[in-house]
């Protein structure tokens, strides 16, 4: 290979070994096991409780388990990709934080005594991707107008920070109905008196009106169909944090409500920073538990 | 969070620590190696007319230490007099799963902590539960699951009742019920005002005491430091009654030296029950735990524990299926 050819392949060879490097030697074991056993058949459930050492584990901040395939030795398939494949989001995750990450399974048949699972965790590693980080300025100076950028664009997310007043015409907007509720109880085959219990229980909670903006409050309206925000922050206009001890939302990826309850009133230049997660700031380890022993 | 959403985060919190409070009572007086805990006031009214059988299981197989291993069942209760239990606890005696192992011992020890009462919620009628060791994995059933599950039946023996009328209008005076003096009990609505003269009293006392003691013999610092740490946990005690009451709770002042008292209950002019949420137990202290605000007409109604409002339903079930 000439000089010039391999100087031209540098990037790509840095390019590839980045996330390859950061995959090796991380290596993944079992820390618990819990198999919820019980007579009502639509609770329970086994989970597996993972530890991950090694490698770039201590750069990670969020990760996603994907389990690709799950079973008892005595045949039962505890992962049905259908019912699953809704629930895979990226959760936060450091190595000292606790609960750890882990796979939530079906239960295994009663006479069985291991299981083995398949599948992969993907690491979000930003240090790997300067442009996972993604700065809006002055956003407190236009609320209710989506803030723009080529990143947000092409991860296909919009971001609308919003007024006290438009947040709570969205809030009232998106809340579901009754009869709303009903619908999707009963799809899931869950009791009449269940259900009412939930529509009882939203509008206990609608009337302490725990979601009341304060003035410390950022809203903001999030349209993240594929989940790539990995977290929403505030901070100064020197980048120095503003502290939010508590967030709320409701809905989901396709359409997200969203409050930041901040320490202190945010000042009028304050910056919006969103985290993405990006191709490049990935690494794929496999997961590949064999035999684990059932309590 | 919200005030109300602290409070009911704290009325949550109250229910578990009085649950925890109760069966931390009841261990020590199961502490004799070996014998199962006394049923407490020994049950001697007519059994009723209840049939016990399982509802739930809930077997927790895990490799945590915290919270472990452990099978819990919960029991349904059903029959003519069901409506008419208040509370009921579940003892088992025997739990044996078809590999053989004995369900009643634990690593801990032989004897597992006799379960809380169960108070008979928005469904109206308890669901008393208990909590074994874990069985078998190989177990598919438990071959004998036998004991008693007790209940308090207040309507049972309506002079077991103490009804005092217009509550709130007795605050802060000390009511003094033939019912309730006859069983030794003293006992006092405290307004938020009278809690902060209890507080206030406290604070003198323990000032009092200290100055007693600085004029008391040298080399008696022992007894100094003793009755320091009595007055401040005295104060500190206060401090959480202050913490731990909300707006709408009732708290009372309450000498019970025979534990006769079993429960305490809110009700409206026409008998109707004004839900609680719990009682949180501080030293001679009870806060009845209520959402909204008492109405001025309420009465309160102390149970006593007699013997004709207990009864004991014995069950004896086989094969009952794990999950």
């Amino acid at each position: 290979m000439s000089l010039r050819c391999q100087r031209a392949l540098a990037p790509l060879v840095l390019f590839l070994a980045g996330p390859l490097f950061a995959a090796e030697g991380v290596a993944v074991t079992v820390a618990s096991v819990e198999d919820q056993r019980v007579t009502e058949n639509r609770f329970g459930g086994l989970t597996i409780e993972l530890l991950l050492k090694g490698g770039s584990v201590a750069e990670a901040k969020a990760l996603r388990v994907k389990v690709k395939s799950a079973k008892d030795n005595v045949g039962s398939v505890l992962y049905k990709p259908e019912r699953d494949d809704k629930q895979g989001g990226f959760e936060e995750f450091s190595p000292d934080r606790r609960p750890l990450p882990g796979v939530r399974l079906l239960s295994p048949r009663r006479d069985a005594s291991t299981v083995d699972v398949t599948g992969e965790i993907e690491l979000f590693i930003p240090s790997l991707d300067p442009n996972t980080k993604q700065r809006f300025d002055g956003f407190l100076k236009r609320l209710d107008t989506p803030i723009a950028g080529p990143a947000l664009k092409g991860a296909k997310v919009e971001i609308t920070p919003l007024s006290a007043k438009e947040y709570k015409a969205r809030q009232l907007k998106n809340r579901p109905t009754k009869e709303q509720i009903m619908a999707e109880g009963k799809k899931q085959g869950v009791p009449d008196a269940e259900i009412q219990k939930a529509i009882e229980l939203m509008d206990a909670l609608a009337a302490l009106g725990g979601e009341e903006p304060s003035p410390t409050s950022i809203l903001l309206e999030a349209k993240d169909p594929d989940g790539r925000v990995i977290s929403i922050d505030v901070v100064k206009a020197d980048g120095s944090e503003l502290r939010a001890p508590s967030r709320g939302f409701s809905g989901g990826h396709e359409l997200k409500l969203m409050k930041i309850d901040l320490e202190e009133k945010a000042p009028a230049d304050a910056a919006l920073l969103v985290t993405l997660r990006t191709p490049k700031s990935l690494v794929t380890i496999p997961l590949n538990l064999k035999e684990v022993v059932l309590p | 969070m919200t005030h109300r959403l602290q409070r009911i985060a704290g009325v949550l919190l109250s229910v578990a620590l009085v649950s925890a409070a109760s069966a931390s009572a009841q261990s020590k007086k199961a502490a004799k190696k070996g014998a199962p805990p006394p049923p407490e006031p020994a049950a001697q009214g007519a059994p009723p007319k209840v049939q016990v059988s399982v509802g739930t299981i809930f077997d927790r197989r895990t490799t945590r230490d915290f919270p472990g291993p452990e099978l819990s069942i919960t029991f349904k209760l059903e029959g003519e007099d069901v409506a008419a239990i208040q509370s009921a606890r579940a003892r088992v005696t025997k739990a044996t799963d078809d590999t053989g192992r004995d369900l009643l011992v634990t690593s801990g020890g032989p004897q597992r902590e006799p379960a809380s009462w169960d108070e008979a919620g928005e469904a109206g009628v308890p669901t008393p539960k208990v909590d074994l060791a874990s069985p078998s994995r190989k177990a598919k059933t438990l071959t004998a699951l036998e004991g008693v599950v007790e209940a308090y039946l207040p309507s049972r023996d309506p002079a077991g009742t103490v009804t005092i009328e217009s509550v709130l209008a007795k605050a802060d005076k000390p009511l003094t019920l033939p019912a309730l003096v006859a069983h030794g009990i003293k006992l006092q609505v405290l307004s938020k005002a009278g809690l902060e003269n209890e507080k206030k009293q406290a604070e003198v006392k323990k000032k009092a005491d200290a100055a007693k003691k600085k004029k008391g013999k040298k080399g008696a610092d022992g007894l100094e430091e003793m009755a320091e740490a009595i007055g401040d946990a005295l104060t500190n005690m206060f401090e959480r009654l202050f913490m731990s009451a909300g707006d709408n709770d009732l708290i009372l002042k309450v000498d019970d030296p025979g534990k006769k008292i079993f429960s305490f209950g809110l009700v409206a002019p026409d008998g109707s029950p004004i839900q609680t949420y719990g009682t949180t137990n501080i030293e001679g202290y009870r806060i009845v735990r209520i959402l909204e605000p008492i109405p001025k007409t309420a009465s309160l109604q102390v149970r006593l524990k007699t013997p004709k409002s207990f009864g004991e339903l014995p069950f004896a079930l086989a094969n009952v299926k794990l999950p």
